[in-house]
């Protein structure tokens, strides 16, 4: 009996952890990116990353954001999968910042309002002397976890797209260094 | 009385080396760069022998000579300098931002380096300062957690104590054997007793409902064994002490409830 009732609960358990199996392997592939975690923020559905990019001279930091939406349950999770919002966001730092930037913000913000994040447009933001550029999507957990090397390479492969292409909008917006 | 100085065929010499034969111009430069100084000795040709330039009329000569005009800066000096004021300034923020997220750093390390022995993470809590990761092996169902406290966020107690986190370092085996998670909910009650945990303090916890067993110590680990300079990382060294943390701890809870069945 406590054998059953302790496999039961058990796989309850590997059920409800498949973001957090989803986000540690985000961790790691953002680590063989040369991207070093410097902030976490995690509860139970809700896990965002900020990662430090080593060696870029665009990019200062990389934030990821998984947000669960399905498949805690065993019904939800046979019926909708394990659905979840994936949302990057790339950071430029400027050493510098004057009030033209703000002129640009608001150019950027007016841009913003006919982009939809979750259909993959890229949004860019600035504050102070950072610009963001940000984008969204549903992801299936499902097609990344528990799936062994071509699991871990297909979500590697999805970072990587997505962190070149946000960059790329990202480096008309990169002034020098202070030097 | 003032002595003669001839303008060319001055020596002067200080902490042991000489400088000339020196024009009186040179020698007024090497008083504006400081490089003269009261107890320096002067000498040239007719005089019997080395004074201190002290006692000398030329002594007066150097006194009363105008300072040399500063050199007037540029727009590019200006540039340059304004661009160095700032680089300090983001050396300092880099700093002390660096100072207090290492912790961070350690904990995506800790992960990189556990899922690479073949763990996944299945749990995880974190408000920034306190971290909490639980691993599982899905092959044998064995987990390995760790609750994580920085406590030095500061440069200044970095500087003064090292940069250090408390840990918790713990295992866990998943049993069917009633015994084994009786004999461990006993060793959790009785570690409800201790209070304040010190370094080395072992402690037990069953989980009845999903029949894990769990050992942990209470330890206190410094940053700079694991991350560096730039967030530079040492994997090797850190896979090192969580390897033999789990072998420790694993042969800890073997022996304490029975071997797994």
């Amino acid at each position: 009996m406590i054998s059953i009732l302790s496999q039961f609960a058990h796989k309850a358990e590997v059920r409800e952890s498949k973001d957090e199996i989803l986000v540690g392997e985000i961790v790691r592939a953002m680590y063989r990116r040369n991207c070093v975690s410097t902030g976490f923020y995690a509860n139970n559905d809700f896990q965002r990353v900020r990662f430090s990019v080593r060696k870029d001279q665009v990019l200062h930091n990389v934030y990821v954001t998984l947000n669960r939406l399905s498949g805690t349950g065993a019904i939800s999770s046979a019926i909708f999968g394990s659905k979840a919002t994936l949302t990057i966001s790339a950071e430029i730092k400027n050493y510098i910042s004057d009030p033209d930037d703000l002129l640009e913000m608001y150019k950027t913000d007016l841009a913003n309002i006919f982009k939809l994040g979750v259909m993959g447009g890229i949004k860019l933001n600035h504050e102070l002397n950072s610009v963001f550029a940000t984008t969204s999507m549903v992801i299936e957990i499902d097609d990344y976890v528990l799936k062994g090397e071509p699991g871990v390479e297909k979500l590697a492969n999805l970072l990587s797209d997505h962190i070149g292409k946000l960059r790329e909008k990202l480096v008309p917006y990169k002034k020098g260094d202070a030097s | 009385m003032e002595q003669e100085t001839p303008g060319t065929g001055l020596y002067v010499a200080r902490g042991g080396s000489s400088s000339g034969p020196l024009s009186l111009a040179e020698l007024l430069q090497l008083w504006a760069e400081n490089k003269i100084e009261e107890q320096s000795l002067f000498w040239h040709e007719g005089m019997p022998g080395w004074v201190p330039i002290r006692s000398h009329g030329i002594w007066r000569r150097l006194v009363d000579s105008a300072p040399l005009p500063a050199k007037v800066p540029t727009a590019d000096d200006h540039e340059r300098i304004f661009g160095s004021l700032l680089k300090e300034s983001w050396r300092y923020h880099n700093q002390q931002f660096s100072a207090s997220v290492v912790d961070d750093v350690f904990i995506g390390l800790l992960i990189a380096c556990t899922l690479d022995n073949g763990w996944s993470l299945i749990d995880m809590t974190s408000d920034g300062s306190n971290h909490y990761l639980r691993f599982e092996n899905f092959k044998d169902q064995s987990r390995v957690y760790y609750q994580v406290r920085h406590l030095t966020h500061s440069l200044a107690e970095q500087k003064a104590v090292g940069n250090r986190v408390g840990i918790i370092v713990g295992y866990g085996e998943r049993t069917n054997d009633f015994a084994r998670l009786w004999s461990t909910l006993k060793q959790e009650l009785r570690s409800g007793y201790i209070q304040s945990p010190e370094p080395g303090t072992i402690t037990f916890d069953a989980d009845m409902g999903a029949g894990y067993i769990y050992v942990q110590v209470d330890m206190f680990w410094k940053m700079e064994d694991y991350v560096g300079e730039g967030f530079a990382t040492d994997g090797r060294r850190l896979d090192r002490d969580v390897d033999a943390c789990t072998h420790t701890l694993r042969k800890y809870l073997r022996g304490r409830t029975g071997r797994a069945q």
